[in-house]
């Protein structure tokens, strides 16, 4: 159905849409690390103990968002269970997948057990772990951005394993529009490649020519294992992956909520706080927010918030900002902020189909009543789960309207706070739990 | 002995719209890779700027001066740059008739999304197709059937699109929009006929083996989008008014007032800006690089000066012109444009 009011958020996106290309935005500082050094760190590690091997597209003790806060979760949870967790993640990270030609983007950052360790090439790491073969090992892949998957796929058939975990967080394993959106701005579903979509599509051409059939050979070489955070983004991966060869699929949420119902009224102080939380970006559902805070910027029932980073862009309409940053510090911090601002409504508006959305456990967590949309991923079976913790809107022009007349109110006159709590499930931790083998997965047992 | 293709294609430009026509050969290439495709050339290549066929998406570029026009450079100063790219459009379709092919033209600002493969069994059932501006009334948009309107100013049949096959009723009707092209192709819509496109609004009656084309995955653009919204679906596929995208029109696109024609009439449709920024891009991929700022080289008198179009349409009008001034391009004294601007008032 057509949105009329995002025609101009949407066009101003289409306009200024890019292909990615491989380049590296930053750069992990750490020692390099000979192969005779790495393998006596990994060496030293007691035999008993397993080891999970872990790839994704940044250092998750820097960098912040939904992906980090997973791996940092898998982390903590295997650690608890008496694993050791060595991370690796491009030491040069970059939006876009690099050549298999590129010597440079094959260095690695290295983490085990969440200390930096040092860089070295994916080459020397294989070397290293097939020296070595840990008695038990396991793989997993949460992100390929920024990786080469030829050489992840190196390391991993080095240290003898086959089949490992690959996760679904975004549809980077579908295309390089990771969100799935066709030139940055309309969902688009993951058409088959070379589709007349695809053609016109800025991402459709490394589809086409790079990023799809490298992918594939990845798949083919590996024949994971799928863990999708929840059943829409597995259901929306598997539409469009019916070329990639896999061993299973299921779901794995990554976060369990807990709510209880409280005694707060909503708007106590007056106004009703509207938040945004997270990212003013296009793809979190930011333009949207905008809209709705320009339009009732004069309008005494609300206050507008953003809670989150403001990345230096520029927030207009009145629009309020708390900061807050989730990082390995501070992983309540969202919900920190949300509770202390007061905040009556998150609008979680993403223009993209979210996989899991922390940010809505954390609102929900932090007494806020949610307003999403029926194409926001995830967000509808989370409100279907948490009953009265929130509204699901055919469009925006419904959201408007809800806005305009006194929906709102009503939804939450009556309505108290509910406070709730977050318990990670450990990401790759809770699966092999699920499976009995969060005890110690024999290696053997994960060969071809 | 050369082989006729059974298509030959051409389109007709000068050489600011060489972007636009290497688009138009790229998009034939892919969707209709046998047919051979001409680029009949209204310009000049300035000093120093080369088109390299191997590198070209054309089979052929033909130039003015190759037409069966008499004195094809005195002729071309009677045309601005729009005029003169339509004009040739009949000697063109006369020369490629000539070798046996059945020919489709296409103007340098359209781009394939899906081939044409029913073109050549229509045309051996017509002499000739055409798509009109409009396949229905308007009904959304601005205020006021503005595109019926402006189709009857400016012709029913776009003419960015034709085909013709060489059948005794495909030559006369070449012939007759040739002849009248050579002395008659003038941008002056209201006034006079316009350009190439109104005369044809005689052909239904002149040609009874017309025929109009209904598919509106034709020849979208922004005077028929109000009634053939273009929609993306989840299968991948671009339709135009619920049926596949063929060919879109991208007119005056490279100006603001080419989107704002689009936005007018676009509706709730966002997809129709994605074809609009894709074909942005293929353009900046097939920029004619090297080119001078404002090059045509008819545009100028020899000393630089550009010629105005009222010069333009003095030398047209005045048989006593044409006898007096050989070189009516010339400057300096006892040229065309001395005498002309010595008329001039002011």
């Amino acid at each position: 159905m057509p949105d009329r009011v995002l025609i101009p958020a949407r066009r101003a996106q289409i306009a200024q849409a890019r292909p990615a290309h491989h380049a590296p935005h930053a750069a992990t500082a750490g020692k390099p690390l000979s192969r005779d050094a790495l393998a006596a760190l990994l060496s030293a590690l007691p035999r008993r103990q397993p080891l999970l091997l872990s790839f994704s597209h940044d250092d998750v003790m820097q960098a912040c968002g939904g992906v980090q806060n997973a791996v940092r979760e898998e982390m903590a949870a295997l650690r608890k269970a008496g694993w050791h967790y060595l991370h690796a993640s491009p030491a040069e990270p970059s939006l876009a997948m690099p050549p298999p030609a590129d010597a440079a983007a094959s260095l690695l950052a290295l983490r085990l057990d969440g200390v930096a360790i040092g860089t070295a090439p994916a080459a020397c790491l294989a070397a290293a772990l097939g020296a070595l073969r840990p008695a038990r090992l396991h793989a997993v892949v949460h992100h390929l951005i920024g990786l080469q998957p030829e050489a992840v796929a190196d390391v991993i058939e080095a240290a003898g394993l086959r089949h490992p975990i690959v996760w679904v967080h975004d549809f980077f394993s579908l295309c390089p529009s990771y969100r799935l959106l066709r030139n940055d701005a309309v969902p688009c579903g993951a058409p088959p490649r070379g589709s007349q979509a695809c053609d016109i599509c800025v991402h459709g051409e490394q589809r086409e020519a790079m990023h799809g059939p490298r992918i594939a050979r990845f798949f083919e070489r590996m024949r994971p294992f799928v863990l999708a955070p929840s059943g829409s983004a597995l259901a929306l991966w598997r539409a469009g992956a019916a070329g990639l060869p896999r061993i299973g699929e299921a779901v794995q949420p990554l976060m369990r909520l807990g709510t209880a119902p409280g005694t707060l009224p909503h708007g106590a102080g007056g106004a009703l706080r509207i938040a945004h939380p997270g990212m003013r970006d296009y793809g979190k559902g930011w333009p949207v927010f905008e809209i709705l805070a320009a339009r009732f910027a004069a309008d005494p029932r609300y206050a507008f918030w953003q809670i989150g980073e403001d990345e230096a862009r520029p927030a207009a309409h009145g629009i309020r900002h708390r900061p807050a940053r989730v990082g390995p510090a501070t992983p309540h911090a969202m919900v920190d902020a949300i509770t202390e601002t007061g905040i009556d409504v998150a609008l979680l508006w993403p223009l993209w189909p979210e996989t899991f959305c922390y940010v809505a456990h954390e609102a929900i967590a932090a007494g806020a009543f949610i307003v999403t949309h029926q194409g926001a991923g995830n967000l509808p079976a989370l409100l279907r789960d948490h009953p009265g913790s929130g509204v699901v809107l055919p469009d925006t022009e419904a959201l408007l309207a809800l806005f305009d007349g006194d929906g709102l109110a009503r939804a939450l006159g009556a309505r108290r706070r509910q406070f709730g709590a977050l318990l990670p499930l450990g990401g790759s931790a809770a699966w092999l739990a699920r499976r009995g083998e969060q005890d110690l997965p024999a290696r053997h047992a994960m060969r071809a | 002995m050369r082989c006729v293709p059974d298509i030959h294609c051409f389109t007709s430009a000068n050489l600011a719209y060489l972007d636009r026509a290497r688009v138009l050969g790229e998009s034939l290439r892919r969707h209709q890779p046998g047919w051979r495709f001409t680029l009949c050339l209204t310009d000049a290549l300035p000093e120093g700027f080369t088109l390299d066929l191997a590198a070209e998406p054309f089979d052929d570029v033909v130039r003015l001066e190759e037409l069966d026009i008499p004195e094809p450079r005195r002729w071309a100063f009677g045309h601005d740059i729009v005029e003169l790219s339509t004009a040739v459009k009949g000697p063109m379709l006369c020369r490629l008739l000539g070798t046996g092919a059945k020919v489709v033209y296409l103007d340098p600002d359209i781009a394939l999304f899906a081939p044409l493969d029913d073109l050549p069994g229509l045309l051996d059932r017509h002499d000739l197709l055409v798509t009109p501006h409009m396949l229905a009334p308007e009904d959304r948009g601005p205020p006021g059937p503005i595109n019926e309107f402006n189709t009857l100013r400016h012709g029913v049949f776009n003419l960015g699109f034709l085909a013709v096959r060489p059948s005794p009723d495909g030559l006369r009707f070449a012939q007759w929009w040739r002849d009248r092209l050579l002395d008659h192709c003038l941008d002056d819509a209201g006034n006079h006929p316009f350009t190439d496109q109104e005369w044809v609004d005689l052909a239904p009656g002149f040609f009874p083996g017309l025929h109009i084309l209904r598919d509106p995955g034709l020849n979208v653009a922004c005077w028929n989008l109000s009634r053939r919204p273009v929609t993306i679906g989840g299968d991948g596929a671009i339709r135009a008014g619920g049926v596949p995208l063929r060919f879109f029109h991208f007119t005056q696109i490279q100006r603001a007032v080419g989107e704002e024609a689009i936005a007018a009439f676009a509706g709730d449709d966002t997809a129709v800006f994605e074809l609009v920024a894709w074909y942005r891009r293929r353009l900046a991929a097939h920029a004619a690089t090297g080119l001078p700022e404002g090059w045509w080289a008819y545009g100028c008198y020899a000393d630089g000066r550009p010629i105005p179009r009222a010069h333009r349409r003095a030398w047209r009008a005045s048989a006593e012109l044409r006898a007096r001034f050989a070189d009516p391009f010339a400057a300096g004294p006892g040229s065309l444009a001395e005498h002309l601007l010595a008329q001039s008032p002011g």
